[in-house]
């Protein structure tokens, strides 16, 4: 999680995203954002995230993005 | 058959009336029939024909995604026969597109909404190869979804699961959704007609004919164009919308208050926004996360350091999107030069994003902030694009490089006032204008002040003072009755989308 975070924050430093649960339905990360953010969790946590991923349930929020992670074998 | 027609109004009110008497189930039938029926009158057998062809290909296409999903079929397998069918739709559209090159405005008009149904369908079946859709078995059902009739000729691009169930529900006659829906139609209609078709002619005017005119007057013109192309465009859709609620169906929004955007991403996402949709989901994303620009990420990271390097995908996704955008507009270099620009002042912001950073500490400018910051960088996304439409709409890329050179070199102010008045339009007109520009700015102010908020602009307009709503009522009403009805040498023109 602190990792998921200090990510998260190297792209959007002032947003909340300890409490934010839209993050991508009110627009804070846009498709540049996404992209940028797929990348660094790949890299990070050694996963493959396809774009059939890339759906509003799986970004909109911390917890969100960690169980996508875990699914997809993450070390989180 | 265009919206500001006469017979489209009677068309719509027999097709309603059939719609509502006819039983439940059968009424997606009579969509489907009044779909057809529309397609006819607005472009003939040869658009029948294309459509058809779409629905067909793209209907069996499905089918087999969905076998061969189903069968656990590799990848590779799966791909082909999707490929192939795309390739035969878009390219009867590129066919099309490249052929207005030698015909102008010809092309695509021959089938009008081309554009917009192929993207539709298009949607429709990389969802199926996705496992996001399970394919339509009903092949009437499959053509009403790409043919129904409000969003043939100008979209929205829906996507099929955001509309199927409402579309094949049959809903019935409903007060609140009939008022909400004929509120949204003369609001269409208002913008069409006051607004668009007000500015048709000045606009055709200077840009046919820049080279008389000063700088400041092309300026203007580029002003007009974009009231003009906004009140088209939308107001369209608002027409488009109020019939979709009308039967139940409602239909994605394609506009969210775009001169309110605070960057040219932001503006994107406010302007035509189901196709840009479209390109996020099927172009940009499989784009940049694909295996060759990951590789030629990886190989920029070892030659430019990691900052430049990681946003290469990104970068090379978003040229591609936005050179779509503009060839979308017409496969002529001027709207090439269009997507282009977009593609690379995005792109720009994106390299410089540390130098942009250090300059918001700076100058204490940001424009995610409110206040002052928000409304420079409003101030600055609206001129951007007043200058890129020029290339949306000159004649020609030389035409538009022209028309901005002299803007910048020929600024004279001095007779700008008689020339405008000599457009066409009298100091009453343009009076006349005003009031319904502001009335048009007030209501996306509104809307903007809205959002977030959870209450809609339609919730919000029921709560104002009984006085105020008639008011507001019977002035637009006055507008559209005005300029539909009376104004003396008055054509309305038709939608500047229907002919892509």
């Amino acid at each position: 999680m602190e990792k998921l975070l200090k990510i998260l924050k190297s792209i959007h430093p002032r947003a909340d995203f300890a409490n934010e649960t839209a993050l991508v339905d009110k627009r804070i990360l846009d498709s540049l954002d996404i992209i940028a953010l797929i990348g660094e969790l790949e890299e990070t946590f050694d996963v493959e995230i396809g774009v059939e991923y890339i759906e509003p349930e799986n970004f909109n929020s911390v917890d969100a993005m960690a169980k996508l992670l875990k699914q997809l074998g993450a070390d989180l | 058959m265009s919206f500001t027609q006469p017979k489209f109004l009677l068309f719509l009110a027999v097709a309603l009336a059939v719609y509502f008497v006819a039983p439940k189930k059968v009424r997606p039938y009579v969509l489907l029939a009044a779909s057809y029926l529309f397609y006819w009158f607005s472009g003939g057998a040869l658009a029948l024909g294309a459509i058809s062809l779409t629905v067909l290909s793209v209907y069996a296409a499905g089918l087999h995604a969905g076998a061969l999903r189903r069968a656990g079929a590799k990848k590779a397998k799966r791909r082909a026969p999707l490929l192939w069918c795309l390739l035969l739709n878009f390219g009867i559209l590129a066919a099309l597109k490249f052929s207005g090159l030698a015909f102008p405005k010809l092309g695509t008009l021959l089938i009008p909404g081309i554009s917009f149904y192929t993207f539709g369908a298009a949607g429709y079946l990389i969802d199926v190869y996705r496992g996001k859709v399970s394919p339509e078995r009903n092949v009437l059902k499959f053509a009403l979804f790409v043919s129904f009739f409000p969003q043939l000729i100008m979209g929205p691009i829906s996507r099929y699961s955001e509309v199927a169930e409402n579309l094949f529900a049959g809903h019935g006659w409903n007060w609140e959704r009939a008022r909400r829906g004929v509120r949204r139609i003369i609001w269409g209609y208002f913008m069409k007609l006051a607004i668009a078709d007000v500015l048709a002619a000045p606009v055709a005017e200077i840009f046919d004919n820049y080279a008389s005119y000063s700088g400041a007057v092309i300026l203007a013109g580029a002003l007009f164009y974009t009231f003009q192309i906004y009140a088209d465009f939308a107001g369209g859709i608002n027409i488009v919308l109020g019939i979709g609620e009308l039967v139940g169906v409602s239909l994605p929004e394609n506009f969210r208050q775009p001169f309110f955007a605070r960057s040219l991403t932001d503006f994107w996402t406010r302007w035509h926004m189901s196709l840009t949709r479209w390109l996020r989901d099927y172009l940009f994303y499989p784009l940049a996360l694909s295996k060759p620009l990951a590789k030629l990420s990886r190989a920029a990271r070892r030659v430019f350091g990691q900052d430049v390097g990681k946003k290469i995908p990104a970068s090379a996704a978003t040229f591609a999107v936005y050179i779509i955008v503009g060839v979308w507009h017409g496969a002529s270099l001027a709207a090439f030069i269009f997507g282009l620009l977009n593609g690379a002042i995005i792109t720009l912001s994106l390299f410089c994003e540390p130098l942009l950073d250090t300059l918001r500490e700076k100058t204490g400018i940001d424009g995610s902030k409110r206040g002052f910051g928000a409304a420079f960088a409003m101030l600055r996304t609206f001129i951007i694009m007043l200058l890129l439409r020029i290339f949306a709409r000159a004649a020609s890329a030389s035409a538009a490089f022209s028309m901005l050179w002299r803007s910048l070199t020929d600024f004279r102010l001095t007779g700008l006032r008689t020339t405008l008045l000599g457009l066409g339009l009298g100091t009453w007109d343009y009076l006349l204008l005003a009031v319904c520009i502001a009335l048009l700015i007030g209501r996306d102010i509104l809307a903007a002040r809205l959002e977030g908020s959870g209450e809609s602009l339609d919730t919000r307009l029921n709560r104002a003072r009984p006085a105020a709503q008639f008011i507001l009522t019977f002035v637009v009403l006055a507008f559209v009755c005005y300029f539909g009805l009376y104004r003396e040498g008055y054509t309305a023109t038709e939608f500047i989308y229907a002919q892509y």
